[in-house]
């Protein structure tokens, strides 16, 4: 007959049922999605209870019902009278249980789960990160305290119940039993990690949110668990005699709440590859029975590791010392430092001298394949570039990229800029009478680098609405910085930030990628006004403000060109100036040479013109007359009395032929 | 073994809970009240390590005294008959005193009692802002007039909006809502001023135009400034190179009055055989090339071709009975 501890089972449903209730207050105090997922498990904990103690009594009656007959035959000397199944209500009672209700209850157990992982992950969790969005201080966890009382309460009494129930319904070979025994053991664990929560909350809230979704994600592995066992029961074969699996059980339940079943598994796994028994050596042992104090041991370790401190060179480190009488913070600098262990003293740590950076505006997106990427104006980048630009889901923030600037034309209001301006600054380290430091400075904000931004932003905005587009974009961007770095500095000081600004970039300044169109059709989607359309311009406006800039560079080639054109006629005028007085001059100088060779020809010749003129005039004609007529095309007529009529071209070519050329005599100058 | 670690493990959480649960500490920068049953204590100022009772006798809240930074949304608000988008951010403390806060404050905790004040200020805020930028009646706040405003400052005479001035009418209107929720109030800025949904297209669009416009103008005037430049040079070109010729007439005036004086050099008697030689070079020009004669037997030096020489003594030929006619 099987071994049945209903008793023990009732104990799991009021414990199951206390420990619901308790959780629940503490869910509603403190408000931790941690302990609402906590107090989900519970509810299945206190229906796998419940599905247990109703089965164990089935099973229960059954054995009573099983003697009873015993006893009966026993008396009658084997009369056949009872020897039907029909006649065994209890038996059937409990085969119908297993064969209905407890699919049922699994059914119930998988629609749990998936409730509670939807509700977790679809309305709580959702809830606490949209919360998140608006919070500047999150408020996640309240009354902790209280949280922690009832947290650490719960797991002392689940922890020792549920070891004591799984222990003994292992020993006891006890299958009802164990189920909920086991589910009791992992909610302690459960509250173990809850209190853990509680108190870590006090320094950072969000970590009830993280292991909050943690939790959802085991129960929705639960649910997987439960489903494939459903599945897998539907096909298993059922055999005569032997007991089916219980569907309320979950595995995985049971390996988190008794790992140590996991070396049992191992060393079989171990034994069977390797041929002998490796669980029975003094190694296996050793790590079987003392893993526990093992990590134990290092646990205390790693808590007394937080008793040194290192603070690296450009580091400073406050450390607050709360068990002392008097709490004012005591500095530390680069090295090695000892210090109370976590939590009666912890060490903040600032680093002053290294250079800190933010962006105003567009955050320049560090993506490699956009950073190896040309930066133009018409292709936009930038982190959260659409977000930013669009707006949240409601459209809220719309255009949030876009700063004013002057337009620099009467007619026209305002421009808008793109910008993405990093901005660099450093932490003053100690204060001195121009600028204060680190410590009366710097922490007299409780978010300091939030400020700075604030303030950056500020000057940002205001320097770009006193300025034109046109200005910022082409000419005044160095001006730009150095303004805006020395406003941005009197503006910290002026707040006592402690921080000097290093460096503010203006070299990522854009004219909107968008066209009006574009706008306009974004609009479009939401309200709807298709005339309007019409009456907007297509173009980008950076392609537009491209445009005139590409306009002025060609006015400025333009003139380049006419200028070195002026040039060319300047050249050409000083030349040709040059030259006509060079040739005039010339031609007068030839003139008077030729005049007075003329004269002095005329003087020389003059002698033997005089005792021979008629030879010397004859010699002087003929000389004349042969140098005349050497290249001169010549027809003599020598006939007289004679009618001759000849046609001659008188056509002259323009240059001369081939023909023409004298070819010097073979032989040359001989 | 077991045991012992068992031990020191329990004795740790022991300690780590009855620490948390029986003491609190109030730092440098914090402020702290206790409340018994519901009933509150005077703040605790002095930094240092408290004892407590555990929740719930009593219950502990603490407070940074720093100062805070409270940043509004980025919001649209209404300025006269157009709206601007805004986004403010203020910084506060708590006072001195803090009894007042404390006593303002709501909430079951300080986180909540912080984010009750935050939530009013934040409130004061926006509607300083709406107050401050919205009944301007004389002079709207726009983009325009805050552009105008600025620029003010560096000397360009016109009317308009500075930050500076904005900031200070938000800071008056909101520092009695701060005094009367016990808060100091430190600062007050405006992060952000941007256009609406709505003006951002109608800005591109005159954006479009006006660069569009712009190109044109500077086009245009670059032709012109090209024209310009051009027509300048080739004026002073040919004015340059009408008065070089007109020097050059003149010295060729002056050598030809030179030339006529070297020939008045030559003697009468020398004037035969000058004028002779004068022909011969003139002649020689001008049957230099291209030129074609017709000649007949009585050339002179082609008498010998009749061969008449063979029969009667040679003379000389006469230069005037020569029929040669050059023609071009």
């Amino acid at each position: 007959m099987e071994k049945i501890n209903k008793s023990g089972g009732l104990l799991n449903v009021a414990i199951s049922l206390g420990a619901v209730l308790l959780t629940g207050v503490v869910a509603w105090k403190t408000t931790s999605t941690t302990a609402l997922a906590i107090s989900i498990f519970l509810g299945l904990c206190l229906l796998v209870s419940l599905v247990g103690l109703l089965h164990m009594d089935l099973t229960d009656r059954e054995g009573m019902e099983a003697l009873e007959m015993d006893a009966i035959k026993a008396g009658r000397g084997g009369d056949a009278l009872f020897e039907q199944g029909e006649v065994l209500p209890a038996k059937r009672s409990r085969e119908q249980f297993e064969r209905w209700l407890v699919p049922i209850a699994a059914v119930l157990m998988l629609g749990m789960q998936l409730g509670g992982v939807y509700y977790l992950g679809f309305s709580k969790i959702a809830m606490v990160l949209e919360g998140l969005e608006t919070q500047t201080v999150p408020i996640l966890v309240e009354h902790q305290y209280l949280g922690l009382a009832g947290a650490a309460l719960l797991a002392v009494i689940l922890f020792m119940r549920g070891q004591f129930a799984s222990n003994l319904a292992r020993l006891q070979n006890d299958r009802l039993l164990q189920p909920s025994s086991d589910f009791i053991l992992f909610t302690a664990y459960l509250f173990i990690v809850l209190a853990a929560v509680l108190a870590v909350s006090f320094k950072e809230q969000r970590v009830d949110l993280w292991v909050g979704i943690v939790l959802a994600c085991l129960l929705a592995v639960l649910a997987v668990e439960n489903l494939l066992s459903m599945i897998f029961e539907i096909y298993r074969p059922r055999v005569a005699g032997r007991e089916g699996r219980l569907l309320y059980r979950s595995r995985l339940i049971g390996l988190i709440a008794k790992p140590e079943n996991l070396f049992s598994t191992a060393g079989k796994v171990l034994d069977y590859q390797f041929g002998f028994k490796v669980s029975e050596t003094w190694g296996y042992q050793f790590l079987r029975e003392r893993l526990g104090v093992l990590i134990g041991i290092q646990i205390i370790i790693f808590w007394l590791s937080t008793s040194v401190v290192t603070i690296g060179p450009s580091e400073r480190g406050r450390l607050q010392n709360l068990l002392a009488g008097s709490s004012s913070a005591q500095w530390l600098g680069s090295g090695i430092h000892f210090k109370m262990p976590w939590p009666f003293a912890e060490v903040e740590r600032f680093h002053p001298n290294q250079v800190h950076s933010f962006y105003v505006g567009l955050e320049a997106d560090d993506d490699p394949d956009v950073v190896n990427r040309a930066r133009l104006w018409l292709k936009p980048s930038g982190k959260n570039y659409d977000s930013e630009l669009n707006g949240n889901q409601n459209g809220v923030g719309k255009g949030k990229i876009f700063f004013p600037t002057g337009s620099g034309k009467p007619g026209v209001d305002e421009n808008v800029i793109v910008p993405s301006i990093p901005v660099h600054y450093r932490i003053h380290g100690t204060s001195n009478k121009n600028r204060k430091g680190l410590e009366d400075g710097w922490l007299r904000y409780s978010d300091p680098e939030a400020v700075i931004e604030e303030l950056a932003h500020r000057v940002v905005s205001r320097y770009f609405i006193s300025k034109d587009m046109k200005t910022l974009m082409r000419t005044g961007r160095n001006q730009a910085m150095e303004d805006v770095k020395l406003e941005l500095q009197e503006l910290t000081d002026a707040r006592e930030l402690g921080v000097e600004i290093l460096f503010v970039g203006m070299a990522d300044l854009r004219p909107p990628a968008e066209s009006p169109m574009m706008m306009q059709g974004m609009k479009e989607d939401m309200s709807g006004d298709p005339n309007k359309k019409e009456t907007m311009q297509t173009d980008p406006v950076a392609a537009v403000f491209e445009r005139a800039i590409m306009a002025n560079i060609t006015q400025e080639t333009g003139k380049t060109l006419a200028r070195n054109a002026a040039r060319r006629e300047q050249s050409k005028k000083i030349n040709g100036v040059q030259t006509i007085l060079d040739t005039a001059i010339s031609d007068a100088k030839v003139k008077l040479t030729v005049a007075k060779s003329r004269l002095e020809l005329s003087r020389q010749q003059n002698e033997p013109f005089r005792r021979a003129p008629r030879l010397f005039s004859l010699w002087l004609y003929t000389r004349a007359v042969k140098r005349s007529l050497v290249d001169t095309r010549k027809y003599i007529v020598a006939v007289k009395n004679a009618e001759i009529s000849a046609d001659i071209d008188l056509k002259e070519t323009i240059r001369r032929g081939m023909l023409d050329v004298k070819v010097p005599p073979a032989g040359g100058n001989k | 073994m077991k045991k012992i670690v068992n031990i020191i493990i329990f004795a740790l959480l022991l300690l780590i809970f009855g620490s948390y649960m029986f003491t609190f500490q109030v730092r440098q920068d914090q402020v702290v009240f206790v409340e018994t049953f519901g009933k509150r204590g005077d703040a605790i100022q002095e930094p240092g390590l408290q004892l407590r009772w555990p929740w719930p006798i009593q219950e502990v809240y603490t407070f940074d005294r720093r100062i805070h930074l409270l940043t509004t949304q980025y919001g649209q608000i209404s300025t006269g008959d157009s709206s601007l988008v805004v986004q403010p951010y203020l910084g506060w403390r708590i006072q001195n005193n803090p009894k007042t806060f404390i006593e303002k404050a709501k909430g079951d905790s300080a986180a909540a009692r912080r984010s009750s004040v935050e939530a009013i200020l934040r409130q004061a805020l926006d509607g300083a802002v709406t107050s401050v930028f919205g009944d301007k009646e004389n002079l709207i706040v726009t983009a325009k007039t805050l552009h105008d405003g600025e620029k003010e400052q560096e000397g360009e005479q016109s009317n308009g909006h500075t930050f500076e001035n904005l900031e200070s009418a938000i800071l008056s209107n909101v520092k009695p809502k701060a005094e009367e929720m016990g808060v100091e109030l430190m600062f007050v800025g405006i992060r952000r001023v941007g256009i609406t949904e709505h003006s951002v297209q109608v800005t591109l669009n005159s954006m479009v135009t006006q660069w569009n416009d712009e190109a044109a103008t500077n086009m245009k005037n670059a032709q012109d400034e090209a024209m310009r430049i051009r027509t300048s040079a080739e004026n002073a070109r040919n004015s340059a190179l009408k008065e070089a010729k007109a020097q050059a007439d003149i010295i060729a005036a002056k050598a030809s009055a030179d030339e006529a004086k070297i020939f008045s050099e030559l003697e009468e008697k020398d004037a035969d055989l000058a004028a002779f030689l004068i022909e011969l070079n003139a002649m020689e020009a001008v049957l230099k090339k291209e030129t074609t004669l017709f000649l007949d037997e009585n050339f002179p030096f082609l008498k010998p071709l009749r061969g008449d020489f063979l029969f009667k003594e040679t003379t000389l030929p006469d230069n005037s009975e020569s029929k040669a006619a050059p023609q071009r």
